[in-house]
């Protein structure tokens, strides 16, 4: 009976293609407009998240405030010149507690400080002979973080004796060779190279320039990102960065607050609950924190960053559904409308058909089926049209679309109880029809 | 019915038709209220070929929707084929009559979006017979009405005479006991409407059993047994001019 129906229900929709047409219309426009916001949705989030994995999901990030200036104001010049130890940090010692405890669990460690940017050059070497860094202290964690991609091209990370404060071991770019060096990376190492800064540049008093001369303990592959091309047309002029050893970068710095380590990241190990590893770290550190200096241990992940921008696209997609919802109440309205004035119209018909054997069911079922096959059609027609506009709208955002199948199925059987739902009721009013009078309709 | 009378007529496998004091009231109990029928008995055996005449207003299209099982009598009893259907529910109703009755309407009543084919099917359909079966009797009831070479036309690409035809292969889908005709040449011209009559008596001879319903003595003629009915009686019956 399903397949006569089908045929009867197509039959009467050809019948009236323009009316069939406005009539999916409502549903039409629902779907496309739910599943093209849903597809951007869905597609930015899938973008997001393949952005936060690039730069690890496993990379958790440890911050320690003060919160000295929140509750008492009062105290905020004697704390800003008060004596170090009284300030929120991490200590060595706090340090290698975290490191006994956690260490197992961790792939590595990671500690910088940014110090200022500068130009390099050699001894004795001609003007224009020159290259732009950007001086960031670092520990040797830095170096081995996956997802940091390091390629030593020659030598190597620091070598444990060329850690301490009074270091002058930097790790530099290939680009910095190149222009220093004609090149020759092998020949690089153990050379010497010249940057000044002047304290004011690290955070302290203006006491004029200060040269400082290091030597190359590694040279590591340069990756260009889009935006250096961008500020350095000219490849010789591009910022890379001179790593100097993270003691060295603390003794260096004027900055009271780089002094102290505030900040720090670890990279979980491969198959770790980060969410779960960043929570039990975060508690650790917090209480080791010595009451008096009303610090807070701060933590978030990569994989947080993720999961806000799913809630934050979960969120968009509510209001697109509920405005889809709106829509497609709409749209199920009209086709409630149109069946019931098919049944007037087929009166008769339903007369002739009940006098023929046709129980008050096969009616019913009758109409249902045109009002589910009008809204399937149109939800299909919906469906293509709104993956389609999403599509052209992630291409032109050069983002990669992200179809979702389970959402294209969900709106197909949305699509098959607005049928059911709205038409219902004009088809139990037809099936309830006195077969006489429907005989005897003009 | 008494007990004794049902199992008469169950018994007696040549009447069709039974009806026993029918009467037909319709506004019941309200200020207007109007008999229709006052009694009606009447039987119909198998193979026999009746017309009810009777001028507008005497009750036939109660009397006829009654025994088409499209309308309940407000008393007496109906029995078609040995069974009391006048207290059978609906759904039960709609069965037997799918199966039992043939109706021929004067306008036809043929659904307009379907070719001669699939209106010949239709019953069949609600019978749940199977497709491929339902389709080879069509063809062949449609090529017994002459309809042979116009079965995949619309109702609106035949005329009046072949949509008539069209229904009477309709009528006969299911094989039923009864072909029950409600002026079935009213919307025909003579000509036609000699051809049509000429069917019946092909059905007729074939043994079916065919109650006409018409205003017509002309038609009524064409059948072999008239029963007259005025003002919601039977007040006469006679043979007519077809001998069968």
């Amino acid at each position: 009976m399903l397949a006569e129906n089908l045929k009867l229900a197509w039959h009467s929709l050809l019948a009236n293609k323009l009316r069939t047409f406005l009539t999916m219309l409502g549903i039409i426009i629902g779907i496309a407009s739910v599943i093209s916001i849903t597809t951007i949705g869905n597609s930015t989030v899938e973008q997001t998240k393949k952005e936060y994995s690039q730069m690890g999901t496993n990379v958790i990030n440890f911050y320690v405030y003060s919160n000295d200036m929140d509750i008492a104001p009062g105290e905020e010049a004697a704390a800003d010149t008060g004596e170090s130890s009284q300030k929120a940090q991490f200590t060595k010692q706090m340090m290698t507690q975290m490191v006994n405890k956690f260490g197992g669990r961790l792939d590595c460690i990671m500690m910088q400080i940014w110090l200022s940017s500068t130009k390099v050059v050699t001894a004795n070497a001609p003007e224009d002979t020159y290259a732009n860094v950007s001086v960031t202290g670092v520990n040797n964690g830095y170096f081995a973080l996956p997802t940091n991609n390091f390629q030593f091209l020659a030598g190597g990370p620091f070598e444990k004796d060329q850690m301490g404060e009074d270091s002058t071991s930097c790790i530099v770019s290939d680009k910095l060779v190149d222009n220093l060096f004609g090149g020759d990376y092998e020949g690089a190492i153990g050379q010497d190279v010249e940057f000044e800064f002047s304290d004011q540049d690290l955070g302290g008093e203006d006491t004029g320039k200060k040269t400082y001369i290091y030597q190359i303990a590694g040279v590591y592959q340069y990756q260009f990102g889009g935006q250096d091309l961008q500020n350095a047309a000219d490849l010789k002029n591009v910022m890379t960065d001179l790593y100097v050893p993270y003691l060295n970068a603390q003794a260096m710095t004027q900055y009271q607050d780089q002094k102290l380590v505030n900040y720090f990241s670890v990279n979980a190990k491969p198959g770790e609950d980060v969410f779960q590893l960043t929570d039990e770290m975060q508690q650790f550190l917090q209480s080791l924190q010595p009451e008096e200096t009303h610090a807070e241990v701060y933590a978030d992940n990569n994989a947080s960053y993720i999961e806000q921008a799913e809630a934050s696209v979960k969120q968009k997609n509510l209001q697109s559904a509920l405005l889809g919802a709106i829509a497609l109440l709409v749209g199920g309205i009209g086709v409630m409308n149109i069946m019931t004035v098919t049944i007037v119209e087929r009166t008769r018909e339903i007369g002739t058909r009940k006098a023929l054997g046709a129980l008050n069911s096969d009616i019913r079922w009758q109409f249902i089926t045109e009002a589910v096959l009008i809204c399937l059609i149109g939800g299909a027609i919906g469906i293509i049209t709104g993956i389609s506009i999403g599509v052209v709208a992630c291409r032109m955002q050069m983002i990669d679309p992200v179809i979702s199948v389970r959402q294209i199925v969900i709106f197909f059987l949305i699509s098959l109880a607005i049928g059911v739902f709205f038409g219902y009721y004009p088809a139990a009013k037809a099936a309830r029809m006195n077969p006489i009078d429907a005989l005897r309709y003009e | 019915m008494s007990n004794e009378e049902a199992t008469e007529s169950a018994a007696d496998d040549s009447v069709v038709i039974r009806l026993e004091n029918i009467v037909k009231k319709y506004y019941i109990g309200s200020e207007n209220e109007l008999e229709v029928l006052h009694g009606v008995s009447l039987e119909i055996r198998e193979g026999e070929m009746t017309s009810i005449v009777g001028e507008s207003g005497s009750g036939k299209s109660t009397l006829m929707n009654i025994i088409g099982l499209l309308d309940k009598p407000t008393s007496g009893n109906y029995s078609l084929l040995g069974t009391n259907v006048e207290t059978m529910r609906d759904h039960a109703r709609s069965k037997i009559r799918g199966r039992r009755i043939g109706f021929v309407f004067q306008n036809y009543n043929l659904i307009p979006r379907m070719s001669a084919l699939d209106n010949v099917e239709v019953p069949m359909m609600y019978a749940h017979v199977p497709p491929a079966q339902r389709r080879d009797r069509a063809e062949h009831l449609l090529e017994m009405v002459g309809m042979a070479d116009r079965m995949t036309h619309r109702p609106d690409e035949l005329s009046g005479g072949q949509k008539q035809r069209v229904a009477i292969a309709r009528a006969m889908a299911n094989d039923p006991a009864l072909i029950l005709c409600d002026e079935p040449t009213g919307a025909l011209d003579r000509e036609t409407s000699e051809e049509v009559i000429q069917i019946f008596h092909n059905l007729h001879e074939q043994g079916k059993t065919l109650l006409v319903i018409t205003h017509s003595e002309h038609v009524a003629e064409e059948t072999s047994r008239i029963l007259t009915l005025m003002d919601g009686r039977i007040t006469g019956e006679r043979s007519g001019a077809y001998a069968g």
